[in-house]
C-alpha cells in the first residue's frame, strides 16, 4: 500500500483517485467513506471536516456490520 | 493544456479608476514584456487589484482590513455614478489560439457576477488562472521570507503546483489528529466504561459463586461457568420434595419462583407461615439493594475534584470571550496576520507575540474543560442506579432526593461542591435507615421462624438464596453483553484511527516526495536567476526534507563561507532577491494555465540604480520572447528611473511600454508618447463643462508634452534630471528647456526664428502664471476653466517653437536646436 506516487503527468484528480484505490486495498469499507465525506466537505474550517470524515467511517462500520 | 496570456485589461468604476462610460483599456501583447509606469495615486495599483478582483473574487488588503473600516464600500470608485464596478480581462490561448473575454463586475452591496459570451464556465477559468505568482508586489515575497519554514514550505508547494496536494494533506492530517480523534470518539471515557463494566461482571459472578458455594456444598473454585453454577443451584432446588412445581425447568431462568413460595406456604398453610414468607422475600429484596462501589471516600474525591473545577474557572470569564480568545488564535497563526505583537482584536501593539497571551488564557479554559472532564470521568465510574433505588425506598416524601438531584445535574453539567458535599451525610442517614428497617425484618423473622417447622424454613431460604443467585447470574450476563458492546466500540474506532493514521502517512509521504522532487528540479534556475540578479559569491539552496513540510533557506556559498542560514545573514534586497528567483523558476517550470505574471512594485527594496537587475535578469531568462516557452511579463512600476530603463527597453523590440495618466476623480488613460490622446480628453471634459479635477489632467499634460518636446529636439537634460523630485518635474522641464535655448543662442548656433526663441519665454511664462503658480501651492482651485485652456494652449504654442513647415506644409520638429533637419 506504500507504493502511491504522485505523477507529474497526471491531474489531482487523477493522483487522488489513484491514491483511493490504494485505500481502497487498505481496507475499503473506510476508504469509501474517507474519500466521499471529503469530497462532500469542502469546507476549510478542519473542525468540520473532521466531523464529516469521522461520521461517515463510523457509519460505514455500522453498516458493515449490519448495525 | 490550456497556456493563457492576458491580451487586454479593461476597467470601468473600481477603485481608483472611474472612467465612467470611457472603460480605461490597457492593451497587451503576448509576445513582449509588458510595462506600465504611473506615479503615485494615479490608479496603477488598481489594474493589479482589478485583475486580483477578477481571478480572486476580491481584494485582500481590502478584505483584511478592521469591519469598522467599512471596505466592501470602496470596491467601486467613490466619484463613480453608476452601481456596480467592471473588470473585464481578454486572453488568448497560446496552445489553441482560442481567445475569451470575462466579465467580472462587483456592486456597491458586494455582490459579484462572473459572465462570458465566449467561455462556458468563466468562473473555473478564473480560479485556474489563480495561482500565488500570477499577482506579485513586494508584500507577498517579503511575507514568503518571513513566514516560518512549515507556512513557507506550504506556499513553496503551492507555487510548485502542489496547492491542491498540500490543502489534500493539511485535511488528512487534520482527521487523523490524535487528540482530536479521541475527543470525537470519546476514546478516554470508553475505556473507562469498560474497566467498569468488567469489574462489574466480575463482582456479580464473585457473589453468585460464593452465594453458590454456601447453598449448594460445592466450593465457588470448582464452579467453571455461569451455566455450570446455574446447574447446580437448579439440581439443588430440585431435590427438595416440597418443590416438584419446578418439574422440568432447565435453568434458573424457566424456574417460576412464585410458585415456589405458594408450594411451601401451602404445604405448611397459615397466615404466619404467609407472613414468614413474605418476610424472608423482603429481607431478600432489601438485601440485594446497596450501594455498590459507593464509597464515602469516592464522595470526598468528587467533592475534592468538583472544588478543583470551581477553583479553575475563576480563570475563565465564560464561552463569549473563550469563543473570542479561539478567534484570535486562529487569526494570529493564519498566514496572513503580519505583525504578531498586534493584537487582531484591539489591534493595539504588545511588547510580546500576542499569541503567548491568548495562548495562555485559552490554557486557562484548557484547565477548566480538563478538571470538568476528569470530575465526569470519575462521576461516570459509578453505577449511581443503586443508591438512588435505596434513597427512593428509604427517604420521606418531604426529603429532598439529593442524590436524584445530582446525577440529574451532573447529565448536563458539573454538580458543585457544595451540592455533592451534602450526598455523604446522607449516604449515611439512607444507609442507618435501610439497615435498621432490615434488622427488623429479619429479628421478626427469626421470632416467627421459631414457631414454624425447622425444615422449610430452610427450604423457603434455599429458594429466596437460589432467586437471588439467578439475580446475580443475569446482573453478570448483562454486564458481560455490555462490556463486549463497548469493547467492540473501541475496535471500531482503532480500526479508523489505524486507517486514518495510514492514510495520512501514505498520502504525506507522496506529497512530500512530490514536492522534493519539483523543488530540485526549480533549483538550478532560482541559483541561476539568484545569482545573475546580485553575485555568484553567495549561492543559495532550497532545504526540504521528503516528509515535512518545512522549507529552509541556506546558503551553499556565502562570500567565504558555506552551509550558511540564509535569514540571518542576507540584507532586503538579497531577501527581495532571492524571493524572486524562486516565484520566477517555480512560475517558469510549473506555471499550469497561467502564462503571465502581474508584478506590482517587486523591486521596491533595491535602491534606485539596481532595479534594473532583476528586470533584466527576468527578462532574459524567464520572460517570453527571449524564452520562448517563458512567460508573459506585465510590470507596474511608479519609480521614474526604472522607467527610463523600459523606455530603452521598449526600443530594442522585446518590449512594450505603456505610461498611464489620470486620476482617481475622472478618468485613467494609457498616454501617448505626444499627449495629443490627453489633450483630447481635457478638451473634451472642458467643452462638457467639466472643470473639477482637470487640474491634475492639465498638469500631467505638460509633463507629458515637455518631456515629448526635450525627446523630439534632443535637448540635454541635466544628470540627476530623472531623480530630481517628481513633483516639480514640470519646472524641471521648463527650466532645462529655457537654458538650453538660452545656451545655444549664446553660441549662435539655435534654429529657432526669433519670433519662435520670444515665444518660448512668453509660453512658458504663461504655464507658470496661468496655472503652476497656483497648482504648486494646493490652490488649483483658482484657476478656472479659462486658466486650464489657456494654459492647453499655452503648451500647443511652445511645442510650435520648436517646429518649421516643410515644403509639403506639414509642421515638423527641429532635429536638434542646432540643426532643422
Amino acid at each position: 500500500v506504500t507504493s502511491f506516487k504522485i505523477k507529474d503527468d497526471l491531474s489531482f484528480e487523477e493522483n487522488w483517485a489513484a491514491f483511493g484505490e490504494q485505500l481502497k486495498e487498505l481496507d475499503e469499507p473506510l476508504a469509501k467513506a474517507l474519500l466521499t465525506a471529503l469530497s462532500a466537505c469542502d469546507s476549510a474550517d478542519a473542525g468540520a471536516v473532521r466531523d464529516a470524515v469521522y461520521a461517515a467511517c463510523a457509519d460505514a462500520l455500522r453498516q458493515g456490520e449490519g448495525k | 493544456v490550456s497556456k493563457w496570456c492576458l491580451t487586454r485589461i479593461e476597467i470601468e468604476g473600481f477603485r481608483g479608476i472611474n472612467n465612467e462610460g470611457d472603460p480605461f483599456v490597457l492593451d497587451l501583447s503576448c509576445d513582449k514584456v509588458n510595462s506600465i509606469s504611473a506615479p503615485n495615486a494615479v490608479g496603477k495599483s488598481s489594474i493589479y487589484e482589478a485583475v486580483c478582483l477578477a481571478l480572486r473574487g476580491g481584494v485582500p488588503r481590502l478584505d483584511e482590513l478592521h469591519s469598522s473600516e467599512k471596505a466592501a464600500a470602496y470596491y467601486v470608485n467613490r466619484f463613480y455614478n453608476g452601481q456596480q464596478a467592471t473588470v473585464r480581462l481578454s486572453l488568448e490561448d497560446l496552445t489553441s489560439g482560442a481567445e475569451s473575454t470575462v466579465t467580472v463586475r462587483r456592486g456597491r452591496d458586494g455582490a459579484t457576477t462572473v459572465s462570458s459570451v465566449d467561455h462556458a464556465d468563466p468562473q473555473a477559468l478564473m480560479r485556474s488562472l489563480d495561482r500565488e505568482f500570477v499577482l506579485l508586489d513586494y508584500n507577498t515575497l517579503h511575507a514568503f521570507m518571513r513566514d516560518s519554514p512549515l507556512a513557507r514550505g506550504r506556499s513553496f508547494s503551492k507555487l510548485l503546483g502542489l496547492a491542491e496536494y498540500s490543502n489534500a494533506r493539511s485535511r488528512l492530517r487534520a482527521v487523523s489528529n490524535t487528540q482530536a480523534f479521541n475527543n470525537h470518539f470519546g476514546l478516554n471515557t470508553l475505556t473507562q466504561r469498560i474497566i467498569a463494566a468488567k469489574k462489574g461482571v466480575s463482582e456479580a459472578r464473585v457473589a453468585a459463586y460464593k452465594a453458590v458455594a454456601g447453598l449448594c456444598d460445592v466450593k465457588a473454585e470448582d464452579l467453571i461457568s455461569d451455566a455450570d453454577a446455574d446447574r447446580v443451584v437448579l439440581d439443588f432446588i430440585k431435590n427438595i420434595p416440597t418443590l416438584q412445581c419446578i418439574g422440568q425447568a432447565t435453568d434458573l431462568a424457566s424456574v417460576n419462583f412464585s410458585q415456589c413460595f405458594s408450594a411451601i406456604s401451602e404445604a405448611e398453610g397459615g397466615e404466619e407461615r404467609k407472613k414468614y414468607v413474605e418476610l424472608t422475600q423482603q429481607i431478600a429484596e432489601a438485601e440485594k439493594i446497596s450501594v455498590g462501589t459507593l464509597t464515602g471516600v469516592l464522595l470526598r474525591n468528587l467533592v475534592s475534584l468538583a472544588e478543583e473545577y470551581e477553583l479553575s474557572l475563576t480563570g475563565t470569564a465564560g464561552v463569549l470571550r473563550q469563543q473570542l480568545l479561539e478567534q484570535s488564535r486562529a487569526v494570529l497563526e493564519s498566514d496572513t496576520w503580519v505583525n504578531p505583537q498586534v493584537c487582531p482584536t484591539c489591534e493595539q501593539t504588545a511588547p510580546f507575540p500576542v499569541l503567548d497571551l491568548v495562548t495562555e488564557r485559552l490554557a486557562q479554559y484548557a484547565a477548566a474543560d480538563a478538571a470538568a472532564a476528569k470530575l465526569k470521568l470519575e462521576w461516570s465510574l459509578v453505577d449511581w442506579t443503586p443508591v438512588q433505588q435505596l434513597e427512593a425506598k428509604v427517604k420521606t416524601a418531604d426529603e429532598a432526593p439529593l442524590f436524584a438531584q445530582a446525577v440529574s445535574q451532573m447529565a448536563v453539567r458539573c454538580a458543585s461542591a457544595a451540592t455533592l458535599s451534602a450526598l455523604e451525610p446522607w449516604l449515611e442517614t439512607l444507609q442507618a435507615r435501610h439497615q435498621a428497617a432490615l434488622e427488623s425484618c429479619k429479628s421478626n423473622a427469626e421470632a416467627l421462624a421459631e414457631k414454624l417447622p425447622s425444615s422449610l424454613v430452610g427450604v423457603t431460604k434455599s429458594v429466596a438464596e437460589a432467586k437471588a443467585i439467578h439475580e446475580k447470574l443475569k446482573d453478570a450476563a448483562v454486564g458481560e453483553r455490555k462490556a463486549a458492546e463497548l469493547e467492540g466500540e473501541r475496535k471500531d474506532a482503532e480500526r479508523i484511527k489505524s486507517f486514518l493514521d495510514k492514510a495520512t502517512e501514505i498520502f504525506s509521504v507522496a506529497e512530500g516526495a512530490a514536492s522534493k522532487a519539483r523543488m530540485e528540479a526549480v533549483l538550478p534556475l532560482v541559483q541561476q536567476l539568484f545569482c545573475s540578479i546580485m553575485t555568484d559569491q553567495v549561492v543559495p539552496r532550497l532545504q526540504k526534507d521528503s516528509v515535512g513540510e518545512d522549507l529552509k533557506l541556506v546558503l551553499d556559498r556565502f562570500w567565504t563561507e558555506t552551509d550558511v542560514d540564509a535569514l540571518p545573514v542576507l540584507s532586503e534586497s538579497y531577501k527581495n532577491a532571492l524571493a524572486i528567483s524562486i516565484f520566477m523558476a517555480a512560475a517558469k517550470l510549473y506555471s499550469g494555465p497561467p502564462r503571465f505574471l502581474l508584478l506590482d512594485d517587486i523591486t521596491s527594496s533595491f535602491d534606485g540604480g539596481s532595479q534594473f537587475f532583476p528586470m533584466q535578469v527576468i527578462r532574459e531568462y524567464v520572460a517570453r520572447p527571449k524564452i520562448p516557452d517563458g512567460l508573459q511579463l506585465i510590470i507596474l512600476s511608479h519609480d521614474p528611473l526604472l522607467e527610463k530603463y523600459f523606455i530603452r527597453a521598449a526600443e530594442e523590440g522585446d518590449w512594450q511600454h505603456r505610461r498611464v495618466q489620470g486620476s482617481p476623480k475622472t478618468l485613467l488613460m494609457v498616454a501617448d508618447d505626444t499627449g495629443n490622446a490627453l489633450r483630447s480628453k481635457l478638451i473634451k471634459m472642458l467643452d462638457a463643462g467639466l472643470t473639477d479635477n482637470v487640474d491634475a489632467g492639465v498638469r500631467q499634460y505638460l509633463e507629458c508634452k515637455l518631456l515629448y518636446i526635450i525627446q523630439r529636439v534632443r535637448i540635454n537634460v541635466p544628470l540627476d534630471f530623472a531623480m530630481n523630485d517628481n513633483k516639480k518635474m514640470v519646472q524641471n522641464a521648463t527650466d532645462t528647456i529655457k537654458q538650453q535655448v538660452a545656451l545655444y543662442k549664446q553660441i549662435g548656433t539655435l534654429v529657432l526664428t526669433g519670433p519662435q526663441e520670444a515665444a518660448v519665454s512668453t509660453t512658458i511664462a504663461s504655464i507658470i502664471g496661468n496655472f503652476m503658480a497656483h497648482y504648486a501651492t494646493g490652490s488649483s482651485g483658482a484657476i478656472g476653466e479659462a486658466g486650464l485652456r489657456a494654459t492647453i494652449k499655452a503648451v500647443d504654442d511652445l511645442e510650435d517653437c520648436f517646429k518649421y513647415v516643410d515644403a509639403s506644409g506639414q509642421k515638423r520638429f527641429f532635429k536638434a536646436l542646432d540643426k532643422k533637419s
